[in-house]
């Protein structure tokens, strides 16, 4: 099938304004995360008593599921995905409650709900429609002053907050404040609110330190990770000291039979250790590649709110991103956040698939009013 | 925060955006850049952090590479110059558990510690407890026959793996030259440490058949043997603490045979820690006594001290700063040297050190070899004891073998150059494909070895080393009996009997030296002297292994 610009059916449409560079990116990464998958998860689930290539088969059938997601939510305008994100951020502060009052354990941890015999983490899901959501409302503070745009905004991010503070899911509430945070300062938020934010985010983090024992517990686990032979930490930091720059070649790992969490939050450990540290740069630069083109096209955007809210989805996949490698790496104590695309896992999958399709969709070029020069240094060709 | 404060202006300024695109594109392509910046920063340190592990783990695969392929050695065998087995590998299974498939942790170490008892309870417990711990082993080398024991019983979660085993079948013959290995099979001592270089040593994870050849020893196990039974023999009969033996071709320095007794068993690590049983041979220096006039005679030959017809007044005793030196059975008037040698006289001798003087003696020392240690690949001994100031009284009493202490092995070595025609002797053990090739010095005048050589084969003919005499194969040989040091004076009570002998004396092929620690005999004070324990013992050593190693028996005029 050849498409052409004259042709205005959708598909066609679609595929002249996407931004097709990140959809290859996003595509690459989706076929590594498949192929790792193949080293990381048959130790996992033969341990778990599951058939060797259990896991393979579910990332498989998620990726798949996956790219179909980012490309039915990348078809819709910035309206309709407005509207998902609505509907989507309903039903999941419910279901988060829902989790609350009936939720299930996994990994010691309530964070799962259970829907048609198919165990769901709302907490996952629930990000991106957060994100598109403020990044609405920061810019309707700019736009229109008759409305609320600043309780909402603020009320959108205590009420998800709060919820997974209950749920003792740190590493989420890091995440989604730090995005949050990020867009009010975007929307030009005064110097004494910004510091007074970042002031409550430092005593909020002693706060949990203090109180909560899984926080400290892995906080602990950090820093005296070199005493202890067998923790997560130890174990992840040898797979990047064993596999050196080149890596032991794929199948020849060792340490990720130890890893408990190898298929998800330690893909990235297994990855350096089969396939080396330059493997691991080139995927880290993928990353980079995506979030960068994502701030590009913001800049070329007109509309504050789909500006605001294509930013927020980028610094989500960014700093998940990020947050999960600096874990692997021992830079930050032990939190269970995926990363992106290469984790296995459907909620996370689901979750990474909706905020990638809601980037590529916000992100469409569209006809515009007038002509702005792009930005130099995040430079989108036309 | 400059900037951060220019933005904040820039976006207050701008709150009606819709209306003028141009500034707002502007206010906010500064945060936006900040945002890219600080992700920049994040990602670059995570790339750094990346970087950083892979560095350090490039350190350490280039210090450390063999640390990490396979545990265990795979060793060649050690045969004896005929080829017979002296040490080899063989595989022994070692049990080990997985505790993720134990299914019952109490049963699994009662059915083990009924087949060994002496397992440590509280600990298996501990590490079988623990789901994570793939592999804990429980026993190194488990007898094939118990292993199948083990396995029968059907316990989930034990397995076996092959780990090679190095195994002695002659149990201790040989034990201080083969040395011994630690329990990953790497050698640590003796024959054992040098071979550690050999390129038929590889890592293995498992035990496997080395088919590379082995090492040849120039030992022969039945000299060996021969050696080791006389000795014990003599440390029996004389009530000996120890005794050393060492047997060597005088020609190319090969050792036929070498022992130190009681002796040790390169498996057992307990014999090998054993203070009284260390290496005396090599590893300890004693002072020697009268075996030491042979240098002295040797010394007022070669360098023309005295005229070899030469006879020495015996009959006061030397007096040298606050000593006084005398015979143990006095002699009126003058004797020859070789009847210094017969007599053993000490006065003689000490006369002939102090006409020589003490740089003369010394320099001699130095060429002969017997002021540094024997430091070769295979054979290594401890470095000799001298005087702290070498003057006129350590010289006289150098002359007749106090104030210098050496091991037995190194002075045997310098006994052969001093019989084979005075070339330097470089000892060996392991046997080369061809004739050795060594440089060949020579230490001391032809002429002079072959009018010491008279003196020893006159020596055992009428003198003290009678008892070493074997009618047929020509000895020759000098006695010696030291008073034993111990760290603080001569204990007096204990001596130290050597006899250095070398056979056929008209063309010298082998050397022996035999040295017995504390010998207790019943009978007199005399029936401990070398004469009676170390000279008797090497003869019939010499009985028993000249026909081993081809020396020609031969009708003898005397004896």
């Amino acid at each position: 099938m050849t498409l052409s610009r004259g042709d205005h059916s959708l598909l066609s449409e679609w595929w002249f304004t996407i931004d097709r560079l990140q959809l290859y990116a996003i595509c690459t990464l989706m076929l590594v995360g498949l192929i790792i998958s193949l080293a990381a998860s048959p130790s996992v689930a033969v341990d778990k008593g599951l058939s060797t290539f259990y896991f393979v088969k579910y990332h498989a059938i998620f990726a798949v599921v996956g790219m179909v997601l980012i490309f039915v939510i990348s078809l819709q305008s910035p309206r309709t995905i407005r509207r998902i994100s609505l509907l989507l951020y309903i039903v999941c502060v419910l279901s988060l409650i829902a989790v609350l009052l009936w939720g299930s354990k996994i990994n010691g941890t309530l964070r799962w709900i259970f829907i048609f015999g198919v165990s769901f983490k709302p907490s996952e899901i629930i990000k991106p429609a957060f994100v598109v959501l403020a990044g609405w409302a920061f810019a309707e503070t700019q736009i229109r002053k008759d409305m609320p745009a600043l309780p909402i905004a603020i009320g959108l991010y205590i009420t998800l907050s709060g919820l997974l503070i209950m749920q003792s899911d740190l590493g989420q509430t890091a995440l989604i404040t730090i995005v949050w945070g990020t867009l009010f300062f975007l929307a030009g938020l005064s110097l004494i609110w910004y510091i007074s934010f970042i002031s409550i985010g430092i005593v909020s983090i002693f706060v949990n330190f203090k109180s909560l024992p899984y926080f400290r517990c892995s906080f602990d686990q950090c820093f005296t990770f070199a005493t202890n032979e067998h923790s997560q930490m130890r174990q992840a930091y040898r797979s990047f000291v064993d596999g050196g720059f080149l890596g032991r070649g794929p199948g020849a790992g060792t340490i990720k039979i130890k890893l408990p969490e190898a298929h998800t939050d330690f893909i990235f450990s297994v990855v350096a250790e089969e396939y080396g540290v330059l493997s691991c740069l080139v995927l880290l630069g993928l990353y980079a590649f995506i979030i960068y083109r994502a701030l590009g096209c913001a800049l070329i955007e007109e509309d504050p709110g789909i500006c605001y809210g294509i930013i927020g989805l980028a610094l989500l996949f960014g700093y998940q991103t990020l947050i999960n490698m600096s874990v692997n790496v021992g830079l930050l104590p032990v939190k269970s956040m995926a990363l992106p695309l290469l984790s296995a896992g459907g909620s996370s999958m689901f979750g990474v698939s909706t905020t990638l399709g809601m980037l590529l969709g916000l992100s469409r070029r569209r006809p515009r009013t007038t002509y702005t020069r792009p930005n130099l240094f995040f430079n989108v060709d036309s | 925060m400059n900037t951060l404060a220019v933005g904040t202006k820039n976006a207050q300024s701008s709150r009606v955006a819709t209306r003028q695109p141009k500034s707002q594109v502007k206010s906010i392509a500064l945060r936006v850049f900040i945002i890219g910046l600080s992700i920049t920063v994040s990602f670059t340190v995570v790339a750094v952090q990346l970087i950083r592990l892979a560095v350090i783990g490039q350190n350490r695969q280039n210090t450390n590479t063999s640390q990490t392929i396979g545990e265990f050695y795979s060793r060649p065998d050690i045969v004896d110059r005929h080829g017979r087995l002296l040490a080899t590998d063989i595989a022994l299974p070692a049990l080990f558990a997985d505790s993720h498939l134990i299914t019952s942790v109490d049963e699994t170490i009662e059915s083990i510690k009924n087949i060994f008892p002496e397992l440590n309870t509280t600990k298996v417990r501990r590490a079988l407890s623990d789901k994570n711990r793939r592999y804990y082993l429980l026993k190194r080398a488990v007898a094939p026959r118990v292993a199948e024991t083990i396995n029968a019983m059907g316990l989930p979660g034990l397995g076996f793996r092959s780990e090679p085993k190095r195994k002695y079948p002659n149990v201790r013959l040989a034990g201080h030259l083969l040395g011994y290995v630690d329990s990953y099979n790497y050698g640590v001592t003796g024959v054992e440490h040098l071979l550690n270089r050999n390129k038929g040593v590889r890592r293995v994870d498992h035990a496997t058949v080395n088919t590379a050849s082995p090492l040849r020893l120039t030992i022969d196990v039945r000299t060996q043997y021969a050696l080791e039974r006389e000795l014990i023999a003599g440390i029996k009969k004389f009530k000996a603490k120890a005794a050393t033996g060492v047997l060597f071709e005088v020609q190319n320095g090969e050792i036929w045979a070498a022992a130190s007794l009681p002796g040790v068993e390169p498996a057992n690590i307990n014999e090998m820690m054993d203070r009284s049983r260390r290496d005396r041979l090599a590893s300890d220096a004693f002072e020697l006594g009268s075996v030491f006039r042979l240098f002295t005679l040797a010394m007022v030959m070669d360098l023309d001290i005295v005229t070899p017809k030469a006879l020495v007044d015996v009959t006061n005793p030397i007096k040298i700063e606050s000593f006084v030196i005398s015979d143990e059975n006095p002699f009126a008037g003058k004797l020859s040297l070789e009847q210094i040698m017969i007599r053993s006289s000490n006065v003689g001798s000490g006369i002939l050190a102090e006409a020589t003087g003490s740089e003369r003696q010394h320099s001699f020392f130095e060429r002969i070899g017997l002021t540094r240690a024997i430091n070769r690949e295979d054979i290594k001994t401890i470095s000799p004891v001298l005087p702290k100031t070498w003057g006129a009284a350590e010289t006289v009493s150098i002359g007749f073998g106090y104030g210098i202490a050496v091991s037995p092995l190194q002075f045997a070595v310098v006994f052969g150059s001093m019989v084979n025609g005075g070339i330097s002797i470089i000892p060996t053990l392991i046997l080369q494909p061809s004739n050795r090739v060594f440089s060949k010095q020579q230490l001391i005048r032809a002429k002079t070895s072959s009018r010491l050589r008279d003196m020893l084969r006159q020596n055992v003919l009428d003198g003290r080393g009678w008892r070493a005499n074997v009618v047929g194969y020509r000895v020759g040989g000098i006695t010696g009996t030291a008073d034993l040091a111990n760290d603080v004076n001569y204990e007096g009570n204990s001596v130290i009997t050597s006899f250095a002998a070398t056979f056929p004396i008209d063309k010298p092929r082998f050397a022996l030296m035999i040295t017995f620690f504390d010998p207790q005999p019943k009978g007199t004070k005399a029936m401990r002297s070398a004469e009676n324990t170390a000279a008797p013992v090497a003869g019939e050593v010499i009985r028993r292994v000249a026909p081993l190693v081809g020396v020609e028996k031969r009708a003898e005029m005397r004896g």
